[in-house]
């Protein structure tokens, strides 16, 4: 949403806030009111993990839980104030984030499911059952609730109260996650080898939505606890985790406004259904049954795929001149040999696609690495990413040995690389996918993101027109704002490239950029892998396309069956019986 | 050392329950990569269906208590057997409402659309047989059984019987059978199994059938022992999700022995402590997956870039 | 007579026109053999004749009958065996297993058991290991499995795609010999290779294949003595 736009909303939202005492509510529509902020509040975090980070959680009322026993425990049995117990609610929260992520970060799918139920029900059982801590179902009496000079909050201050906390959430949320701390979290999601590929760690991202959304979620659990005055066992249960999960996903995960969306309607559903409790479970039901399969987005989804229809925004223009990776004078030209293959071996069961390889590649040379189908290529490349760990042999980089490293630190060492089967980003920008490129070199720190410091905006502007000018260098410009995945095929195969450069790698590794492209592209093609060189780039890379093999690499490595059978200058590669064997088959049975 | 035997016998039945529908978990998840998280609500018709036929039999109304006489093992094994028919035919309805949609869409979609036919399911449940249980008495009456001076329930002595021999029935018939090896080429290969002449989505409905039914089976064998209600699902059904994925989702074998481990420590904690018992078991849970993410003995997965 | 034929063939994946009309015939008794480089859109002929890619245009006749947009499991029935790029085999599954797998279709017990003796005797190495898990074979021999996986099905057309890939040289002249047999025995075969000079050898027919179109065509002799053929291959 335009910044315009976003800070009338906002003033909207306050100058609404602001006018509640004169809407004649009684107490059950400030009730509503304020259950519709923690109901965001919650799901504001947990959105960043589902609908950015890409990980289900059905545990999350544990960490509600976190956060409201301590707001309890820490005013009635530490004595500390309300105002410190809040913090100390949301310090606890971020602990026991780190504490779920860190079974949670190692499993997907089905395992990751029953990490976070197994998660909640731990601590279920624990507040019922350990009653001389938690006091079980009998509960917390009297929890302190924040005062502001000395006057004791109402039912309008509450209100008030969860809507200032909803909107700095909001506008730290926002601010995080336009810059590289969103992107990452959405390359996590969306295509997590490409994600490594360029540097991001895995783990680290996910332990970190998993972080944020405990912490919301503990804050929201925390002024539960301390508007009711009281907390007992009953609050936190399955059913909790699920509803949590349904305001984010019915909402729209993914959305920055999708868990609000997903909070007053659901807040209001809630409240209108009570009285027909069986009415009220079945809507539930019926919810998570249907709305995914007819809104795969969401409210949010839906709605923005209405606005689309009418509006269309330019986007801003930076205000910087930016800088191409591609124009950069090209340092002094390295020389020697920058990677060193020895012995790599690999195999599944009984197929071994890398035999005993070994050779190097030359710092400033365009090499090509060709061979048949099935001859073992990509694992070749997916070993020297670190997307594949090898069973033998030693890779080094720079006198560097990378075996044993994850790809996100190969990554960082200056390997860089595409993949046979496009693995772009989609559902972002072409400019998106280029900063995602240059995430190594966006330099912000964590704390600058959330609040928007003007030192981060500063070099996101760097960083997004020097991502404009590499767009622009290879003729993707026009396109920087519209959806990977909505460019033609052979853009998209350029967009690659271009994402791979924008981490300024030493050693880029091409596999297959001329799969699925026409004369005229790969022809192009040719003459950005000349204009790669030129920059100072060392290039690897995987072709079929022997024409443009022959015409840009200086040196050819052959793999048949998994074994390198011949290396050399291109005109003498193709004349070697070997190679032409390889390729066409044995001329024995010809004759035959 | 009586009350270790006693425990003992009540975790075997207990994790026979949970060895069957995790069973089921393993053979849907290995041709389609998904399972019913909502399974727990299949337990419910599976006692109340069969337990309410008995009733309308003995000439009662659909809901009530029956008594010992009413419950003979020919009642029972009727009663069975519609459960099984009728939880497994559920099951279709399962595959075109929740599943099939999502399936091989990636994302944890199904998931959440399992859960919601579940939730339906049970309040379906909860409209037919109200919020009562009802005390279902075990064929094999309620008199305790001595066994080496400890006391054993019979149902539960009928519970790991039927158990184990649906299992290795099962077991046998995934690896023997032309049914069996074809679930088992869907499940490796979905394209290969087309090639050969295999029509995957039968399969695929099939896989949904047996795992239905078998929650059905589960649901009427318990009964006895934790009275007919619309609520027994949840937590049974949970731990055999665990068990499932503590011995391996990918593997038949793995989620019968992750049952039997799961409701054996879970006897022998609560022996000791029993507030202790859902604790020490997810904990034992998030422990096994850290170590061994794909399970005791799942597969591990490689992943093709 | 004429039993496979095709006219027009497109097939689309997402943004990429994989195939752009394609249009071929294979006559009974005949080994035709289509070869082209990497990513010429061999396989993806293959799997739309086999019911496994959705076919965008055009049209695919079999035996005289339209069978475009049929799915994988009615191709069999309707005697199309298909060895797939990649082999495929089952690899959790005992060699014995895959083979009955192969038969799935069959209802005649007796006929199987004879096929399965049969093609362990051209097998010889498959019989030896027939208890063994296919997972466990070497790449040859899950591609001697594949093929006799897929002529268990009794097909009247067999698919061979791509049986070459990945294979060491001497393990390549096997499958070829195997090919020939087949050949000599009457089978209808349509070959998928990237390994030109062989698969020419062996077939009647043969089409070039490159980025989705068909660029030449003739008898596997005459394409053989063609000098574009290698340059479809190795660059002008």
């Amino acid at each position: 949403m335009p910044a315009l736009a976003h800070a009338i909303g906002v003033a909207v939202l306050v100058a609404a806030l602001a006018l509640v005492p004169y809407l004649g509510f009684n107490d059950f529509y400030l009730q509503i009111l304020f259950t519709i902020g923690v109901n965001y509040l919650a799901a504001a975090g947990l959105n960043v993990l589902v609908g950015y980070a890409g990980q289900k959680s059905l545990g999350h009322a544990g960490l509600f839980a976190v956060g409201a026993y301590i707001a309890a425990i820490a005013n009635i049995e530490w004595g500390l104030s309300p105002w410190l117990s809040l913090v100390l609610a949301c310090g606890f929260g971020a602990i026991f984030g780190l504490v779920i992520a860190m079974p949670s970060v190692r499993v997907s799918g089905p395992s990751l499911a029953m990490v976070t139920i197994g998660f909640g029900i731990v601590v279920e059982k624990i507040a019922t059952e350990w009653t001389d801590i938690f006091k079980g179902q009998a509960g917390f009496y009297g929890i302190g609730a924040p005062s502001i000079a000395g006057t004791s909050f109402t039912n309008l201050h509450w209100v008030w109260f969860v809507g200032a906390l909803c909107i700095a959430t909001h506008l730290m949320l926002r601010s995080l996650l336009a810059g590289r701390y969103g992107r990452a979290f959405l390359a996590v999601q969306m295509a997590e080898p490409a994600a490594q590929s360029v540097g991001i760690s895995v783990v680290r991202a996910k332990t970190l939505a998993f972080v944020i959304s405990a912490v919301t979620c503990a804050l929201a659990g925390a002024v539960v606890a301390q508007q009711n005055q009281y907390f007992n066992s009953d609050f936190i249960t399955f059913n909790l985790s699920i509803f949590l999960l349904v305001v984010v996903i019915f909402g729209g995960s993914g959305s920055l406004y999708g868990p609000l969306f997903g909070a007053v309607i659901l807040t209001l559903l809630d409240a209108w259904l009570a009285r027909w409790p069986a009415l009220q479970h079945f809507t539930y039901g019926a919810l998570l049954l249907f709305s995914l399969y007819l809104m795969p987005n969401g409210i949010a989804g839906a709605v923005s795929g209405l606005a689309a229809r009418w509006r269309r925004t330019a986007p801003a223009l930076p205000d910087v001149v930016g800088r191409s990776v591609l124009s950069a004078a090209s340092a002094a030209p390295a020389s020697g040999e920058i990677l060193i293959v020895k012995d790599l071996y690999k195999a599944y069961g009984g197929i071994v696609p890398v035999r005993n390889v070994s050779f190097a590649i030359t710092a400033g040379k365009v090499h090509a690495l060709i061979g048949p189908n099935g001859a073992g290529k990509t694992t070749l490349l997916n070993l020297l990413s670190g997307h594949v760990a090898p069973d033998g042999g030693s890779i080094r980089f720079e006198g560097r040995e990378t075996v044993g490293f994850p790809a996100h630190r190969v990554a960082g060492l200056g390997i860089a690389r595409t993949f046979q089967n496009l693995k772009l980003f989609g559902d972002l920008s072409a400019l998106d996918n280029v900063l995602l490129g240059a995430h190594l070199h966006i330099e912000t720190g964590f704390a600058a993101a959330l609040l928007g410091l003007p030192s981060s905006r500063q070099v996101e502007a760097r960083a997004r027109a020097d991502a404009l000018a590499l767009l622009a260098d290879l003729g993707l410009g026009e396109r920087a704002h519209e959806p990977a995945k909505s460019l033609p095929y052979g853009l998209q195969r350029r967009l690659e490239i271009a994402r791979a450069l924008a981490s300024q790698p030493k050693l880029l590794l091409l596999d297959e950029p001329a799969a699925g492209l026409n004369p005229q592209e790969t022809h192009e093609l040719g003459e950005v892998i000349r204009r790669i060189q030129q920059a100072g780039v060392t290039v690897l890379l995987i072709e079929h396309h022997m024409d443009l093999v022959m015409g840009i690499s200086q040196h050819v490595l052959v793999l048949d069956y998994g074994a390198l059978i011949a290396e050399g200058r291109p005109e003498a590669i193709r004349r070697d019986p070997k190679v032409v064997t390889a390729y066409l088959g044995a001329d024995e049975d010809v004759a035959a | 050392m009586t009350a270790f035997l006693q425990a003992l016998a009540s975790g075997l039945a207990l994790g026979a329950i949970y060895g069957l529908i995790a069973l089921g978990f393993n053979i849907t998840y290995a041709t389609t990569k998904t399972f019913n998280f909502g399974q727990g609500a299949f337990l419910v018709p599976g006692s109340l269906v069969g337990v309410s036929l008995l009733l309308l039999a003995a000439g009662k109304p659909h809901f009530g208590n029956l008594t010992q006489a009413e419950m003979t093992m020919s009642a029972y094994v009727l009663a069975t057997i519609a459960s099984v028919v009728v939880v497994g035919a559920i099951g279709i309805a399962l595959y075109y409402c929740a599943i099939k949609p999502f399936v091989g869409a990636g994302g944890l979609n199904w998931v959440l659309s399992t859960i919601g036919f579940g939730i339906i399911m049970q309040n379906t449940a909860l409209a037919i047989w109200g919020p009562a249980s009802i005390a279902v008495p075990s064929p094999l009456g309620s008199d305790v059984w001595r066994i080496a001076g400890a006391g054993i329930r019979p149902q539960e002595v009928l519970i790991a019987v039927v158990a184990v021999a649906v299992m290795v029935g099962l077991d046998i018939v995934l690896r023997k059978t032309r049914f069996g090896k074809a679930l088992r080429a869907v499940a490796f290969n979905p394209q290969a199994a087309a090639i050969v002449g295999i029509n995957v989505e039968t399969i695929v409905i099939l896989a949904f059938v047996i795992s239905s039914a078998l929650a059905g089976l589960a649901g009427i064998l318990i009964a006895p022992i934790t009275t007919a209600s619309v609520f027994i699902g949840l937590g049974v059904a949970l731990k055999a999700f665990s068990a499932a994925i503590v011995g391996g989702l990918t593997s038949p074998r793995g989620c019968m022995l992750g049952g039997f481990l799961l409701g054996v420590v879970e006897a022998l904690v609560g022996l000791w402590r029993a507030e202790m018992r859902e604790i020490t078991i997810f904990l034992l849970i998030i422990i096994v997956l850290v170590v061994r993410p794909s399970g005791l003995m799942g597969a591990r997965s490689v992943e093709k870039i | 007579m004429t039993m496979l034929a095709i006219e027009g063939l497109k097939v689309r994946y997402g943004a990429v026109e994989a195939l752009k009309g394609i249009s071929l015939s294979v006559g009974q008794g005949e080994v035709v053999t289509l070869i082209g480089g990497n990513g010429a859109g061999k396989s993806t002929l293959m799997r739309a004749i086999g019911g496994l890619a959705k076919v965008a245009a055009g049209s695919i006749r079999f035996e005289g009958r339209d069978v475009t947009g049929i799915k994988g499991h009615e191709c069999v029935r309707l005697g199309i065996g298909h060895s797939p790029e990649g082999r495929m085999v089952f690899g959790d599954q005992s060699v014995r297993d895959n083979l009955m797998l192969g038969a799935y279709a069959r209802r005649d017990e007796d006929g199987i058991a004879n096929d399965m003796e049969r093609y362990f005797g051209i097998f010889p190495r498959l019989a030896e290991r027939q208890d063994q898990l296919a997972g466990t074979l070497s790449g040859g021999e899950q591609q001697m499995l594949a093929i006799a996986r897929a002529l268990m099905s009794r097909p009247k057309l067999l698919l061979l795609d791509e049986p070459s890939l990945g294979l060491a040289p001497l393990i390549v002249r096997e499958v070829f010999s195997v090919i020939r047999r087949l050949r000599e025995e009457g089978m209808t075969i349509l070959l998928v290779e990237q390994m030109a000079n062989q698969a020419l050898a062996v077939a009647d027919r043969a089409y070039v294949i490159e980025t989705g179109t068909i660029t030449l065509e003739g008898t596997g002799a005459e394409l053989l003595r063609d000098e574009r053929v290698r340059s479809a291959y190795l660059g002008a």
